[in-house]
């Protein structure tokens, strides 16, 4: 087995640059808080919120019927009888899409070994989420801070292709800059402000991750309110002028019990229950091509993944659960193979609308030391729901006191959303 | 003959003229709706007229309503997406929980008061119900002239209320036939 300081095998919260979260210009359409599509506010996704994205950012139904907003006509919409002779009539919002959200926060590192550390950063948020019909929304994050600007996700969507064929949302498609859509709840949209162990797991500094976003294709459906499947091709980890290797292919199924149906459409009358059962399971399989640099050269890392959840969601607390088993052929251009495992357990609690904390334990193995195990307490709080302050702890529990051990960090973000 | 005419007529002409009304025109800066009703000697309300909040386009359609107390309000689910109607005012408080679109829930209002109903899936989803003790209650625009009809005869207090304004109440006399006209300034508390 290779000491650990060839593998270089490291463990870390994978900053995703420029999540795509709370959008204003959605609220501003339907007239809408933020706690409608999240609990609370930014960021994780409400029942609602989920229903309005799995339909691909609309009200299933008649979406017009909630518009605050109505959309400036490109083209009478009697035109589309004139297809093909004519270009299919769409629109635009009335307002220019655009949202803008500010992020501060503050981390305290207290390192097993060595001095006790302070950062502060500030990030800003140009968020972007638009109809252009129908059929079709753009969707977009862009980061700028003091590391430069960076691009988190950008997209437009096809919802409910060949409608009136297909029942609808039984097929779409998402094109542009996305992350994949195969966990319980996205990378970017949890609780905490990190996201569980098994999203964010790095075997290589700066190495693929499955929290990250990349630019692909990605279709989902769903399947009598109760299924939903994913399945798409995305660049992966690979440097832009990589044209060789294969494409990341990846794939979900998920399954929901109880609660809100998927598609939005009425419950069985009478139904009062709102606790729902997730289970879901995702396979990924691709590469990784890592450039040269003065001591290693360029090489490919093929990996693959397999995970499942559970999820279940009651009205004060959501219990999610999750496990990823991974493998890495070539983690250090000397074909050195890794395999782990990694899984967490979270309870995101709402003691009131305005007070949700959390908690997770999360563990990841690898068939080399060291191992890692960490509890991640904290809370959000929501002075308005476009105004969130977060706190979070996170304790590292292995190898205190070593240089393996996971530093503790405490954590402070305010974050607000106009 | 003629007797028998008389004896048709006789009760009707005094039927007609048994009753007056009330017409009523309220300022209310600021509010868009505003109840009234008369406090005095009147008979029970015969809450047998069906009252319904529904929702729709994420709204409570009538977003404020004036009712009797021991009236049943009816709010069904008009939208394609689930709602859930909840209030915590003193005068009601109510969870019907989450239901879908063609489902109906209804509450009974027995208490005076005012009553706020929210969504807790839609935030901005909002109305009120006041509820008063009358039987001679309506909602009426600012500005409108609202008629309360079938009127026993008698003093009474008409009452006028809007959202964040003071309660404010007149005199109004009604006499068999007639129509007492009123005017009620609201302002703010």
């Amino acid at each position: 087995m290779r000491p650990l300081a060839v593998l270089g095998i490291v463990l870390g919260l994978v900053a995703v640059a420029a999540p795509a979260r709370a959008i204003p210009p959605f609220a501003r359409r339907y007239g809408m808080s933020c706690g409608a599509c999240h609990v609370g506010g930014p960021f994780k996704l409400s029942e609602f919120g989920e229903v309005f994205r799995d339909n691909g950012y609309r009200i299933p139904g008649d979406d017009a019927a909630y518009l605050r907003e109505p959309p400036v006509p490109l083209g009478d919409p009697s035109r589309a009888a004139l297809f093909p002779r004519a270009v299919w009539p769409g629109e635009l919002p009335s307002q220019v899409p655009l949202g803008l959200a500010g992020l501060a926060r503050a981390t305290g590192t207290l390192p097993q070994a060595g001095p006790a550390q302070l950062q502060l950063a500030a990030t800003a948020l140009l968020l972007f989420g638009g109809s252009l019909g129908e059929h079709i929304t753009a969707f977009g994050a862009l980061a700028g801070g003091t590391a430069g600007l960076s691009l988190g996700q950008l997209f437009a969507v096809g919802r409910s292709l060949f409608d009136g064929v297909l029942p609808e949302a039984a097929l779409n498609v998402k094109i542009g800059r996305l992350t994949p859509d195969i966990f319980p709840i996205q990378p970017q949209l949890g609780r905490g402000l990190s996201a569980p162990l098994p999203v964010t797991l790095q075997v290589r500094a700066g190495g693929a991750s499955l929290a990250g976003s990349s630019e692909g294709i990605e279709l989902w459906g769903l399947v009598g309110g109760r299924v939903k499947w994913v399945a798409g091709v995305v660049n992966g980890n690979k440097p832009l002028d990589d044209t060789e290797t294969r494409r990341d292919l990846f794939a979900r199924v998920a399954v929901k019990l109880g609660g809100e149906r998927l598609d939005g459409r009425a419950l069985t009358p009478g139904h009062r229950d709102t606790t729902s059962v997730g289970i879901g399971a995702f396979v990924y399989w691709g590469a990784e091509v890592v450039p040269a640099t003065m001591t290693v050269p360029r090489f490919t890392n093929n990996l693959g993944r397999v995970g499942g959840d559970l999820r279940l969601r009651m009205p004060f607390v959501d219990l999610i659960g999750q496990v990823v088993l991974g493998r890495d052929d070539n983690v250090d251009a000397m074909s050195t193979r890794v395999q782990h495992v990694a899984w967490s357990a979270e309870a995101d609690f709402v003691a009131f609308p305005w007070l949700q904390p959390y908690a997770r334990f999360e563990e990841a193995y690898f068939d080399v030391r060291p191992d890692h195990r960490r509890l991640v307490l904290g809370a959000a709080f929501f002075i308005r729901t476009n105004l969130r302050v977060v706190v979070e702890g996170v304790a590292g529990l292995r190898d205190r006191g070593t240089m393996n051990g996971d530093a503790d960090q405490v954590v402070g973000e305010l974050m607000f959303a106009i | 003959m003629r007797l028998w005419l008389i004896l048709v007529a006789l009760p009707s002409l005094a039927f007609a003229d048994a009753t007056g009304e009330v017409r009523v025109v309220v300022d209310a800066p600021g509010a868009k709706q505003v109840a009234v009703w008369l406090e005095g000697d009147l008979p029970p309300p015969s809450l047998k007229e069906r009252v319904t909040i529904s929702q729709r386009g994420a709204r409570f359609v009538p977003d404020f309503l004036t009712v009797s107390v021991g009236q049943t309000v009816a709010m069904p689910n008009d939208d394609r997406i689930t709602h859930n109607v909840f209030s915590v005012s003193p005068a009601k408080k109510f969870d019907l929980g989450h239901y879908p679109q063609g489902e109906t829930r209804s509450v009974r209002f027995d208490k005076v008061g005012v009553v706020d109903l929210f969504c807790n899936i839609h935030e901005n989803m909002h109305a009120t119900v006041v509820v008063t003790p009358s039987s001679f209650a309506a909602t009426v625009a600012p500005g409108q002239r609202l008629t309360l009809e079938k009127v026993p005869p008698g003093t009474y207090k008409l009452v006028a209320w809007a959202p964040g304004l003071a309660e404010k109440s007149v005199s109004v006399k009604v006499v068999a036939g007639g129509a007492a006209d009123a005017q009620v300034a609201l302002a703010a508390r």
